[in-house]
């Protein structure tokens, strides 16, 4: 199989160029507006469920270990945690995009940038919702 | 439709008027600035308006900060957050009430991290291309825009976006484009946190979150048909009523109609 040759330059191999970073904006752009529409709409499932069983809204969420089995329930509060904390990871599904799209390209700076801040984000809270519930 | 997010608004009505207690408030709120950073990045992405490696670096800072924050919240007594979020708001009316000379923007000089930037602006009918400068005091004061953020649930865009157009030369667009990113990524933490502190109650945050974006979409129609100066003061006026609210009760004294 004859190998094709690459038409990224040395210099674009270090870093992603405005061009691809603009297409990567464009793809966050796209990705946000999806997350939102399926978090927006499992939380509006929730709301309904919820209020249809019992004309109020929980007081607690549902922790983490047991929310699984919550869910297969069909309980609506767990749908509404669920919806909660989807939401609330848009942001980092958008950081593992860039790190993927940012690896692929061979832009080691951006990487490595984004893998800092995942790791800022993600080590503490992730500690405490594994063994503080 | 000011861009100070639902959180300077929501944290105070809830807590003072509402009877919510002020660490549900500010959870829900934290969510919901999340859920509204999102909505209004997207239009900020799709015109490239976001300097995403900019956004990254200063990121580590207010995602630091924020964390710091959220920390905080789960054992700092009511009365000190009430105070805190009440003196954060008359902050935010001094802040607001200067008339800040936009800084003009450095198109030419060193670069070490490549952050030099460019995007296109309809108002001057081209393209305006800007290198961060002092980039590495920018980034330890954002911590303070992340510690707000985590430990009164609110935005931080307040204090990023003056931060980024005076202190590191970013045009006054971008910077308002790369804070509203940063804020969702900034809150992340602070919301995991406060859900596994129990902090998070469906009660608050649900109807919060659908609140914040529903109003933001209203907001961001409504907002280009009001006098910008009208609308500021107005906000103000009401921003310090509620911190004097908050204010007073931190301090023990009764307030007609708060609880």
């Amino acid at each position: 199989m004859p190998r094709t040759e690459s038409t990224v330059t040395p210099a674009e191999q270090i870093d992603c160029g405005e061009a691809h970073l603009g297409q990567l904006s464009q793809l966050l752009a796209r990705l946000y507006r999806l997350w939102l529409g399926l978090a927006l709409a499992l939380l509006t499932l929730g709301l309904v469920l919820d209020l249809f069983e019992d004309s109020k809204l929980e007081q607690a969420t549902v922790p983490l270990t047991d929310l699984p089995t919550a869910l297969m329930d069909g309980q609506p509060v767990a749908l509404e945690t669920a919806a909660l904390l989807f939401a609330a990871l848009g942001p980092v599904v958008g950081l593992l995009v860039m790190f993927s799209a940012c690896a692929r390209h061979g832009d080691r700076r951006t990487t490595a940038l984004v893998g800092v801040v995942l790791l800022v984000v993600a080590a503490l809270p992730i500690a405490r919702l594994v063994g503080g519930r | 439709m000011v861009g100070l997010g639902g959180g300077v608004f929501m944290v105070p009505i809830f807590s003072a008027f509402l009877g919510v207690p002020i660490k549900t408030a500010i959870a829900a709120s934290g969510l919901a600035v999340i859920v509204g950073s999102m909505g209004s990045a997207t239009v900020y992405l799709q015109h490239r308006m976001v300097n995403l490696r900019l956004a990254l670096v200063l990121l580590i800072a207010t995602t630091l900060g924020a964390i710091g924050g959220a920390l905080l919240v789960a054992t700092a007594p009511a009365t000190i957050l009430r105070a805190a979020f009440a003196l954060a708001l008359y902050a935010m009316i001094v802040l607001m009430s200067l008339r800040r000379a936009s800084a003009q923007p450095v198109t030419t000089g060193p670069d070490r991290l490549g952050l030099r930037s460019s995007f296109y602006d309809p108002a001057v009918g081209g393209t305006v291309q800007y290198v961060p400068q002092l980039v590495g005091i920018g980034a330890l004061s954002s911590t303070v825009a992340g510690f707000m953020s985590g430990l009164l649930g609110i935005g931080g865009g307040v204090v990023q976006v003056p931060l980024m157009n005076v202190l590191m030369r970013v045009p006054v667009k971008a910077a308002a484009a790369t804070s509203t990113y940063m804020i969702g990524v900034t809150v992340v933490g602070s919301a995991l946190l406060y859900y596994a502190n129990d902090l998070l109650v469906p009660r608050v945050a649900v109807p919060a979150v659908l609140g914040v974006f529903l109003g933001a979409q209203v907001g961001s129609h409504l907002g280009r048909h009001v006098h910008g100066s009208w609308l500021r003061r107005i906000l103000m006026l009401i921003l310090f009523y509620l911190a004097t609210t908050l204010l007073l009760q931190a301090l023990g004294i009764p307030v007609p109609g708060a609880r």
